[in-house]
Parts: C-alpha cells; sequence; structure tokens
C-alpha cells in the first residue's frame, strides 16, 4: 500500500530509494519442496476467464458448484421470461470464493439459483435446515438461516462476518 | 477497546514518513483507462502529474473464516479483459498524490524533504473528504454510478533510525513492547535481526468484530552508510461506518485512532520519549 | 420508487390460484420434504421494477386455455400456483393488470424481503410439475 520507490535527494531523511529490506536469510522453505499436491489449481486462460483444475482429492463439492456457477454465466437476457438480466461474473466469482472459504470437504454442494436481477442465491435444505445466501453484489451479501428442529433462525449480513455460515453449513453437513 | 475519554497519544517529532487514508469500493465497471484519464482533469490542480501503475488487490477483514486449505492458492478472478490501471496524481513536489482505480480511492502524504511536518491526519482527512467529494461528482457527471464502499483503510509508515534508543536488531525489545527478548535458558543469544507481524481485531461498542489492526516491524538498512532502521507499518482496515461518505468518515476516524493508541501501544516509553511524546494523561 | 400504485383487488377471494411460469434453475431439491420444490427467488419483482408477474388461474380457463397451455413456447418450465391468500398474508396486494395478450395477468405488489419470498415459496405447490432431475 505505500508508494514505490521515487528517486528524491536525502538529507537525514531516507527516501525510500535508499533503504534495503534485510533479506540475509532465507527461513522458510519454499512451497515447491512441500509434497502435497494441492487438490485444485487454478491458472489464468490465454482467452481471458480462468481453467479450475480439480484432483482426486478435492472436496466433492467443488465439481458441481463451479458447474452450476458456470451454467449460470450462460444464461441470456429474458432468461426467466420476466425480463431477468444476465447474472454478473463477478458474482459468479464472490459466490465460489465464498463457497472456498466456509464450506468443508463433505459439506453437500448447494442449489445454485439465479435471480431475475442478475444475483446468485446458494441454498441447501436437509437435516432439519434452510440455508439461503442471497448474492445481491460481490458485498452485499445476506443470509436467512431456519433450523426445523431447535426453532433457530437469523437474517443477516454475510459479507464481512461469515462465522455464522460456517457453523451453519457445519450443521447441515452432518447428520443429527 | 479504545477508551475514548482518554486524548490520544501526541508526538512532537512522530517517526512517520507516510500516511495514507483509502477506501475500497465495489468495482465500477466504466472507470477504464479513458475515464481515468477525464478524471485527472478534476484533480489537475494541484495534481499536475499522472503514472500509471498495476490494480491493487481487493481486500476485506473478514472473520469466522476457517483456515483449512481447501481454497486455491490464487485468488479466483475473472479475465474479461485487461485490468484498468491504478492512476497516481501527484503534485510537483511528490509529497501528495491521489491513487484511482475501478474500486479503490486513495490518498498519501509522504516526507520528501528532511525538514518536512507530518500535516497532521485532520488536514489529511479533510483533503481526502474533498476529493472523494469530487470523484462521486465525476461518476455523477458520466453516469457511472456511485460509491458503494466495503473497506476503509488507514496506514501509517515509520522510520525509526538506529542510534536513537536502539543499536542493533537484537535490540528490538528497546523499541517494541512486545518484543521483550526472555529465554527459557542461556542456549540464545541476541538475534541476528527480528521481523514481527501482528494483528489485531478491531471492535464496535457492542463488542462485534469490524476490522483489524496490522502492525508490520522490518529491519533495513540505509544504504548510504548502512546505518540499521526498522521500517514499522501500521494499517488498520474495517468496514464503513454508515451509509455514504459519512460512514467511510468515521471508519476512518476510528482506524486513524487504532494506528494512534496502537503505535504508542507497541513502543516502549524509552522512544517516547526520544520521539517528544505531549499528550499528558498517558498511561504510566 | 415512484410509480403506478397497485390496490389490492378484493374481488379477487382468497382461494383463487395465482400461477407463476417457473423457469428449470429455479426449481430446488428440498430434502427435509422430500422432493422438488420452487425457490423463493422465482418470486421476486421483475429487474425493472414492475411486481412480481402472476396469472389468475381462473380466467386463464375462462379464455379456453389449460396450465399446459400456458407453457407452450416455454421448454422445460413449470407452473407453480399460489393461493391469493398466501400472497396477502405475505404482505402482498393482488393486483389485476390485464394486457392485451394476456388477460389473465395480475400483479402481485408489495415489499419483496427475503421473508416474503420465502413464505410464498413455501406456500406454492405445483400444477405442472418439472419434468427435470
Amino acid at each position: 500500500m505505500p508508494t514505490e520507490t521515487l528517486e528524491r535527494p536525502s538529507a537525514e531523511y531516507i527516501s525510500d530509494a535508499e533503504w534495503l529490506a534485510s533479506r540475509r536469510t532465507t527461513t522458510f522453505p519454499a512451497q515447491a519442496i512441500l509434497s502435497a499436491e494441492p487438490p485444485i489449481r487454478l491458472i489464468g486462460s490465454p482467452m481471458g476467464g480462468f481453467i479450475l483444475t480439480v484432483g482426486d482429492a478435492s472436496p466433492p463439492w467443488i465439481k458441481p458448484a463451479v458447474r452450476g456457477l458456470s451454467a449460470l454465466l450462460e444464461l441470456p437476457s429474458d432468461w426467466d421470461s420476466y425480463g431477468g438480466v444476465r447474472i454478473k461474473p463477478e458474482i459468479v466469482i464472490a459466490a465460489l470464493n465464498l463457497l472456498f472459504e466456509t464450506m468443508q470437504y463433505d459439506s453437500p454442494a448447494p442449489s445454485i439459483v439465479p435471480t431475475s436481477r442478475g444475483g446468485i442465491q446458494l441454498e441447501w435444505h436437509r437435516n432439519g435446515v434452510d440455508l439461503e445466501v442471497e448474492f445481491v453484489s460481490p458485498s452485499r451479501v445476506r443470509g436467512v438461516f431456519e433450523d426445523r428442529q431447535n426453532g433457530d433462525t437469523w437474517d443477516r449480513d454475510l459479507f464481512y462476518d461469515l462465522g455464522p455460515l460456517t457453523k451453519a453449513i457445519a450443521e447441515l453437513s452432518h447428520n443429527r | 477497546m479504545t477508551d475514548v475519554s482518554r486524548p490520544l497519544p501526541d508526538f512532537a517529532d512522530p517517526p512517520v514518513i507516510e500516511v495514507a487514508l483509502s477506501v475500497q469500493f465495489e468495482a465500477i465497471k466504466g472507470l477504464r483507462t479513458p475515464q481515468l484519464g477525464l478524471l485527472w482533469s478534476e484533480f489537475r490542480e494541484p495534481f499536475r502529474r499522472v503514472e500509471e501503475h498495476p490494480p491493487l488487490d481487493a481486500v476485506v477483514e473478514r472473520f469466522g473464516v476457517k483456515h483449512v486449505a481447501i481454497r486455491p492458492s490464487i485468488q479466483l478472478r475473472m479475465l474479461e479483459a485487461l485490468p484498468a490501471p491504478r492512476c497516481w496524481f501527484l503534485n510537483e513536489a511528490g509529497s501528495e498524490l491521489i491513487q484511482v482505480q475501478a474500486d479503490r480511492f486513495i490518498h498519501n502524504w509522504r516526507k520528501t524533504a528532511a525538514d518536512q511536518q507530518y500535516p497532521r491526519y485532520h488536514r489529511l482527512r479533510q483533503s481526502f473528504e474533498q476529493e472523494l467529494g469530487r470523484l462521486r461528482g465525476f461518476l455523477q457527471r458520466e453516469g457511472l454510478g456511485d460509491l458503494v464502499a466495503n473497506q476503509c483503510e488507514v496506514t501509517y509508515v515509520n522510520h525509526i533510525l538506529a542510534g536513537k534508543g536502539w543499536r542493533e536488531f537484537g535490540e528490538l525489545g528497546q523499541v517494541l513492547t512486545v518484543c521483550d527478548a526472555r529465554y527459557s535458558d542461556k542456549f540464545l543469544g541476541a538475534p541476528e535481526d527480528v521481523r514481527t507481524a501482528l494483528r489485531y481485531i478491531i471492535r464496535n461498542g457492542q463488542g462485534e468484530p469490524t476490522g483489524r489492526l496490522h502492525i508490520v516491524v522490518e529491519p533495513a538498512f540505509r544504504l548510504s552508510d548502512g546505518q540499521p532502521m526498522l521500517v514499522m507499518s501500521l494499517t488498520a482496515r474495517n468496514r464503513p461506518e454508515g451509509e455514504g461518505v459519512g460512514g467511510v468518515l468515521k471508519a476512518l476516524d476510528i482506524g486513524r485512532e487504532w494506528v494512534v493508541r496502537g503505535f504508542a501501544s507497541i513502543t516502549t516509553p524509552a522512544m517516547h520519549g526520544i520521539w517528544g511524546r505531549k499528550d499528558a494523561n498517558r498511561d504510566s | 420508487m415512484a410509480g403506478p400504485s397497485f390496490e389490492d383487488d378484493a374481488t379477487i377471494p382468497d382461494e383463487a390460484d395465482l400461477w407463476r411460469r417457473i423457469h428449470p434453475s429455479w426449481v430446488i431439491p428440498d430434502q427435509n420434504i422430500g422432493s422438488l420444490r420452487v425457490s423463493s427467488a422465482a418470486f421476486d419483482d421483475s429487474p425493472d421494477g414492475s411486481p412480481l408477474s402472476m396469472l389468475l388461474a381462473d380466467i386463464v380457463r375462462e379464455t379456453g386455455r389449460s396450465e399446459s397451455d400456458v407453457l407452450v413456447g416455454f421448454q422445460d418450465y413449470s407452473l407453480a400456483a399460489l393461493k391469493a391468500a398466501d400472497a396477502r398474508t405475505n404482505g402482498q396486494k393482488v393486483s389485476p393488470t390485464p394486457t392485451k395478450g394476456e388477460p389473465a395477468h395480475v400483479s402481485v405488489a408489495g415489499p419483496k424481503t427475503k421473508s416474503t419470498k420465502r413464505g410464498m415459496a413455501r406456500a406454492s405447490r405445483w400444477v405442472v410439475q418439472p419434468n427435470h432431475v
């Protein structure tokens, strides 16, 4: 965040160009020598967009989630016959990033539903739990949770605090 | 948690060399290179120089995220077109600049001469507010929408030269309260150097987390004479405190308070004396 | 938001069926009830701000059409029904807004909170089942 170097005359004041961070030793092993292969690789495609490769060790929910989200990008204008607008790609990305941050390995894949306004809704209805997460924009995310067994409910913003969502996903991931 | 009844720590000669006030917002798709060029005309007086730089990644302070490596190591993003640049609009001295990209607006002050005084937060805040207003006016006139802010950031960078209060990197405990080198036995001596990175959660009056204070201290050397120095950066990043520009400014005020109180809290009283601490009601 | 105001038409009885065409992406599995149902996303206003569009089943039938006729030209769509009472219970006004091409058109107008949309989704039932999994 602070600005990069510029050429400036120095007196007692030290400009950015005049100090050198200490790099005398390497303290941590490079990632390359670690033995675990990451289960998911992501690279930018030269044609634009991205390529996500998913290995055998990746969570089972990844493929259906990515497939479902990618399909939404194909929906044309007026896709719902009520004037529905095209789904915004930045919302697809936000939804996938949110899943990466909150899902467990064995969590069930969500139903992935487009909204007429170009947003996305992720839904789970199982194990007595109803959970819906709606993306109106990448940073306007709202979730609704209801536990039919114990009556717990919440309806809240989910852009900054993912704790309730992580907990809810954990609850619906396991049979009770 | 802050105690707003206590005055903020105040230093006559703080080691600050750069301050940045920043607001991050939902990306404005239409704010691309041509529009940034038009925008420069809004700021050309006094920011007469312009530079282009790669855009900064968006950063959000989130809570409740589990830290298990299911996610890919690369942040997912769509590459539909070349990303628009981050433009710098600089004044002639290079001491103040505005940085603009599709999802960020930043005002920097930096020390460009030895005798230059830190202009103080309130003046920088006033400039930021005026400039942000001009950006919003531009966006409205060009039909590009309004800002939907999601993060506010205050950064202070300090250069702490050796020779006053400390001499070697192993004496970091003379500068930082959290680096008191106490060992279980006599096996290890003074370290060759120390890097420190700390994070603190910023909470509101209801105890809810709203952001983080990041403190990074790195060893460095002055090239001309090899004199050791410490580069200490404090960044408070938090969510807007309400809608609109008012919510952004309030968040910046909170961030600044955390930076200033955090700086005083993490540095030693001996260094406070060197920097000329002035506030009367400081904790002993 | 300024625009036409929609008044509830009391001549539409509470037990009247309102139909909504359901895009295939709005059909979701609900293991809690053991079947497919309609997502709450299906019960929102249009992006241009016009209220939720539905069809008054009675008028559809009066014009000699059936449930299937309503879906002609809408491949893979299904049809869901909601009682007018369920819309009203969720804070909506049911207002006839016939068009040249559709005499049965009604507008279901009112704030579409998440709670409202979920309430209407839960109250809905299939008239023409989805033909996909």
